[in-house]
């Protein structure tokens, strides 16, 4: 079963609609206790950061994602989600990131449209021994900020200068794109991440 | 490289917003669905977490939205942007969309019409139109949904004016491929085409020859 932190003013139906079309069980959770006893939990949004960090923090996601993590259970954050994963971010300089994944978030730009707000073709910058290739594919984004490439990034796009796509540390995962919106090509590779974290679709995930 | 996008538009009428025909567009190459909704805003939470769950690619919802619960509703029913109409509260309604949701979710229509002087007003500010679309940019729009009177060749240096400042411009089709592909080739980011009778993947077809790159 995965796990859909409920962010204010974000939707969630068009991720669970691509979850349960694909197969998967998903329950949303606004706090920690209403979280499934297992699976991946996926933080996703596209909102401002400053009033997510502090749902999060209020509803005790904060403290306990980490913790979940470091006990192996499979975090996926997407856009804002992983701005949050993330070390900080110049949108939100008050609040620091969770650290799961290292790393800055910076503004796009200067000279870019803002907010980046379409497809992009997406390359793959660094193998992995279990993640998709996604060499040639477009992915839908909509941002104004994105994480610094670094030397474990696994793959980037370019709205004036590169940024970070796709990131993995663990069972830490963070994906910039907006997958449940980027077509089919965009559910395929959130099929398979999900599977890289151990949840099949039709079937409940293996305890954590 | 970003791509540029073409954007079915599609009626929504009494709360019954034509989701087969959403999905089949998504299969035809579609880049977003701008769905126009000018039935009664009870209804539209209801269709909208219908298209949400049904569709793998962005969609848009244009409606008179009457104050901020209004626009509130559709995003959180599953719509990833609101556009904004004219009006007189418009800026105050934009500021408070932006700062609950961010610029990425929230755009403005913008109905520009050239005065017998050669200016373009925007429609019915009455404001020099790159003037009041500077303004908006500046409160925080994230898109123009520009419809330009008349459209075509006399528009298209108020698409590449426009274009220039830092917000994406989803054009109104003005036309046939020629002035759809001027519009496009002038800087505006997207099409919004109405065209029954050709696929999003046709347009991409007839506009991919004047060198204009689209997602596959």
């Amino acid at each position: 079963m995965i796990t859909l932190i409920h962010l204010a003013n974000e939707s969630l139906s068009t991720l669970e609609g691509a979850l349960r079309r694909m197969g998967f069980q998903s329950c949303r959770a606004d706090q920690p206790d209403q979280a499934a006893p297992s699976g991946p939990i996926i933080l996703a949004g596209s909102g401002p950061m400053d009033p997510a960090c502090a749902q999060l923090k209020g509803s005790g996601w904060w403290r306990e994602l980490p913790q979940l993590a470091a006990y192996g259970r499979p975090v996926l954050g997407i856009n804002l989600g992983l701005h949050i994963l993330a070390e900080g971010s110049e949108e939100s300089p008050r609040n620091t990131g969770l650290g799961m994944i290292p790393g800055i978030v910076r503004r796009l730009g200067p000279g870019v449209k803002d907010p980046h707000w379409g497809w992009s073709p997406v390359r793959q910058v660094r193998d992995h021994p279990t993640f998709p290739d996604i060499r040639g594919g477009w992915l839908f984004f909509a941002h104004s900020h994105a994480l610094e490439p670094g030397s474990e990034t696994l793959s980037i796009a370019v709205h004036g200068r590169p940024f970070s796509v796709m990131e993995c540390r663990g069972r830490a995962v963070g994906i910039q794109a907006h997958l449940e919106k980027s077509g089919c090509f965009g559910l395929s590779l959130l099929e398979k991440t999900l599977a890289v974290l151990g949840e099949q679709p039709g079937q409940e995930s293996a305890a954590n | 490289m970003d791509a540029k996008r073409i954007v079915p538009v599609l009626r929504v009428i009494a709360g019954q917003a034509p989701s087969d025909g959403a999905c089949r567009l998504e299969l035809e190459g579609a880049d977003g669905i701008l769905f126009q909704d000018a039935g009664p805003a009870s209804l539209r939470a209801e269709w909208i977490r219908a298209v949400a769950g049904s569709l793998s690619i962005p969609f848009v919802v244009e409606a008179p939205f009457q104050g901020f619960a209004e626009l509130e509703e559709v995003l959180e029913a599953g719509a990833d942007k609101v556009i904004l109409p004219a009006g007189p509260s418009l800026e105050a309604q934009l500021a408070a969309a932006v700062r609950a949701f961010g610029r990425s979710r929230v755009g403005v229509a913008v109905n520009a019409v050239l005065s017998v002087d050669g200016h373009w007003l925007a429609d019915p500010e009455g404001l020099g139109a790159l003037a009041w679309m500077a303004g908006l940019e500046q409160i925080g729009c994230g898109e123009i949904l520009l419809r330009a009177t008349p459209g075509g060749t006399d528009s298209a240096a108020l698409i590449q004016e426009a274009a220039q400042l830092s917000l994406s411009v989803l054009v109104l089709c003005p036309g046939g491929d020629a002035l759809a592909a001027d519009a496009l080739l002038h800087g505006a980011d997207g099409l919004a085409v109405a065209d029954p009778a050709r696929s999003p993947r046709q347009w991409k077809q007839a506009l991919a020859v004047r060198g204009l790159a689209f997602r596959d």
